[in-house]
């Protein structure tokens, strides 16, 4: 399994990179981008032996099955692994010049970040799945306050807080569920929780399920996000808004969908939080003034898109909520990046106050991530919504109803921060060159916008994989070996 | 069964005091409380009353089945006690720098954020 060694190279360069920047600080953006190239190369080549071959499965130290630790790439966790090393190593490359100050604490608790993902994304073990979302929220608490302002800090004390309660709440409901099956590995506890029927089980899902919920931003816990993925440099926003929270929600479908396969109701609570998510998320961004802000509270509405689609439980449904994890990804941290170049060029986060310049590469980028947004015909928001807007239609069509309007207030906001940032040509500052590793990103994201809405086959397709292999009896056969 | 209800008393009191006090070092304490409350409950899950430990050297396979306490719990509290612990690192670092910026380490005082 070759991802599996570019997580290790992530993991290991993180600590490499303070080590050779006692010598000088210059070369820790270069190990950086070579490490997550590393990573995107080796997910690539997993991805191809994964839709080859099937399910991937890894015992550490060779210790077999429900004793060891085992990592196992599937149909479903290939897919995020291939958004976090690509959006990662995107992200890293926009970084380059960005980032001027304290480079070694930024590339080293990033590659941690982009690791610690990794590692949720492989692990077929619950606890070590636990481990892995602590490494992720510790980083992100760092990555958060990384600016050192008051703002700043306040937000990744709040981040702290709510996040501990949410950590606290995962690893009661794993004692629980170790209390009552004596095992760890999630092939393993499928297998058990079919045989038993305990009272403790409804408790510890309540609390492994709501954990993450908190985690992936769902909207009666959503309060942490929109403090929190705005205080962070805009490259962190992007990987906070366009990953961070999509692992989230990859670990409430692989707990679902693995573990928890026998309990419907967890289904029915996704559809109740997407929906509020949805419509309150895009509300709230609607009223917002501040750039990122309006964004982190759109990613509150997208994560409630998934999380309702996820919900329905269908085949067409689940697709279309891994499709648009996928676009939800690819968007948010275009529009994040973006914010980043206007942010700096504009000197303010206010959108009713810039009124700078900007290069016309900017405007037209930002303009295909909020068409996308939108859910526009020919971008990739569309093929995604579509999807679900069909799978919903099927189950409920109020939901339909619902989800249509709230991508009409998708385009309201997004067209109104385009208008409200690029079409009043008030101020004076001159256009100056973006340099081109941050043009660089910035295009290939435009372009893959572009790319899944002209052929949605493509993404799916790949969902499509994803779903077809959701029923767990092959993973438990491929993690247990028999 | 005693262990329990203590343990969840624990977690209740942790989660009161991370919520509900207004002091950010109170906070953390809470959060302390309530990690060791979940600590306290994933050891006794494991435990045995005159249990032995889990070494095969000493004595036979049948004999450890039923007499020895389970490792695994252990295993895992040690890394959680590691995790809580940077945590608490990060935590108490950032409350220094909300200090040293804005003189007070009072949530209320401190919030400036909107929900």
């Amino acid at each position: 399994m070759d991802s599996f060694y570019g997580l290790m190279t992530l993991l290991i360069t993180a600590f490499v990179i303070p080590v050779v920047s006692l010598k000088t600080e210059k070369l820790a953006p270069y190990i950086a981008v070579a490490s997550s190239f590393v990573a995107f190369i080796l997910s690539t080549t997993t991805a191809f032996t994964v839709f080859r071959e099937g399910i991937q499965v890894q015992q550490m130290e060779g210790w077999p099955a429900p004793f060891g630790i085992t990592l196992a790439v599937d149909h479903l966790s290939i897919i995020p692994i291939l958004l976090v090393s690509a959006v990662g190593f995107l992200v890293i490359l926009f970084s380059f010049r960005f980032i001027s100050r304290r480079k070694t604490e930024y590339y080293s608790i990033t590659l941690l970040l982009l690791g610690s993902l990794m590692g949720v994304l492989h692990t077929g073990d619950m606890f070590n799945l636990f481990v892995f979302l602590e490494i992720s929220a510790i980083t992100s608490y760092i990555l958060v306050a990384f600016k050192k302002e008051k703002e700043s800090i306040e937000a990744s004390i709040k981040y702290l807080i709510i996040n501990s309660i949410s950590t606290s709440m995962i690893l009661l409901g794993i004692a629980l569920l170790y209390g009552a099956l004596g095992t760890l590995n999630m092939a393993d506890l499928a297998l058990e929780m079919s045989a038993i029927s305990d009272t403790f089980m409804p408790i510890s899902m309540g609390l492994i399920l709501s954990g993450l919920a908190i985690k992936s931003g769902f909207v009666p816990f959503h309060t942490w996000l929109p403090d929190a993925h705005p205080a962070a440099p805009s490259p962190i926003s992007a990987i906070l808004s366009g990953l961070v929270i999509s692992v989230g929600m990859y670990a409430i479908i692989r707990v679902s969908s693995t573990v928890y396969s026998s309990y419907a109701v967890v289904f029915n609570m996704l559809i109740v939080l997407g929906v509020i998510s949805m419509t309150v998320g895009a509300l709230m961004a609607l009223m917002q003034h501040d750039l990122k802000r309006m964004l982190a509270y759109s990613s509150i509405s997208q994560m409630g898109y998934i999380g309702m689609a996820v919900g329905m439980a269908t085949p067409l449904g689940l697709a279309g909520g891994i499709f648009h994890l996928i676009n939800q990804a690819i968007i948010k941290s275009l529009l994040f990046l973006c914010s980043g170049v206007i942010i700096h060029k504009a000197g303010t986060h206010d959108m009713r106050k810039m009124g700078a310049k900007f290069s016309s590469f900017t405007a037209g980028v930002f303009l295909i991530g909020v068409l996308s947004l939108a859910g526009l015909p020919f971008f990739n928001g569309f093929s995604s919504k579509l999807l679900i807007y069909i799978a919903s239609f099927n189950a409920f069509p109020l939901l339909t109803v619902i989800a249509v309007v709230t991508s009409a207030i998708t385009a309201a906001y997004g067209i109104k921060a385009f208008v409200l940032i690029f079409m009043r040509n008030t101020g004076k500052s001159s256009i100056t060159g973006m340099p081109l590793t941050m043009q660089i990103p910035l295009a290939i994201l435009a372009m893959l916008c572009i790319l899944l809405g002209i052929i949605p086959g493509i993404g799916e397709s790949l969902a499509g994989f994803a779903v077809s292999n959701l029923n767990n009896m092959p993973y438990i056969r491929a993690v247990l070996g028999g | 069964m005693l262990v329990y209800v203590i343990s969840m008393l624990m977690v209740g009191l942790g989660a009161y005091a991370l919520m509900l006090k207004e002091n950010l070092i109170k906070k953390m304490i809470g959060l302390g409380i309530m990690s060791n409350g979940i600590h306290l409950f994933l050891i006794s899950v494991g435990y045995k009353i005159g249990g032995v430990a889990p070494i095969l050297k000493q004595a036979g396979l049948e004999y450890l089945a039923t007499h020895s306490v389970d490792p695994v719990p252990q295993a895992l509290v040690m890394t959680s006690i590691v995790i809580n612990i940077s945590i608490t690192a990060v935590a108490l670092s950032l409350i220094i720098q909300a200090y040293r910026k804005t003189g007070t380490i009072e949530a209320d005082k401190l919030r400036s954020l909107r929900g």
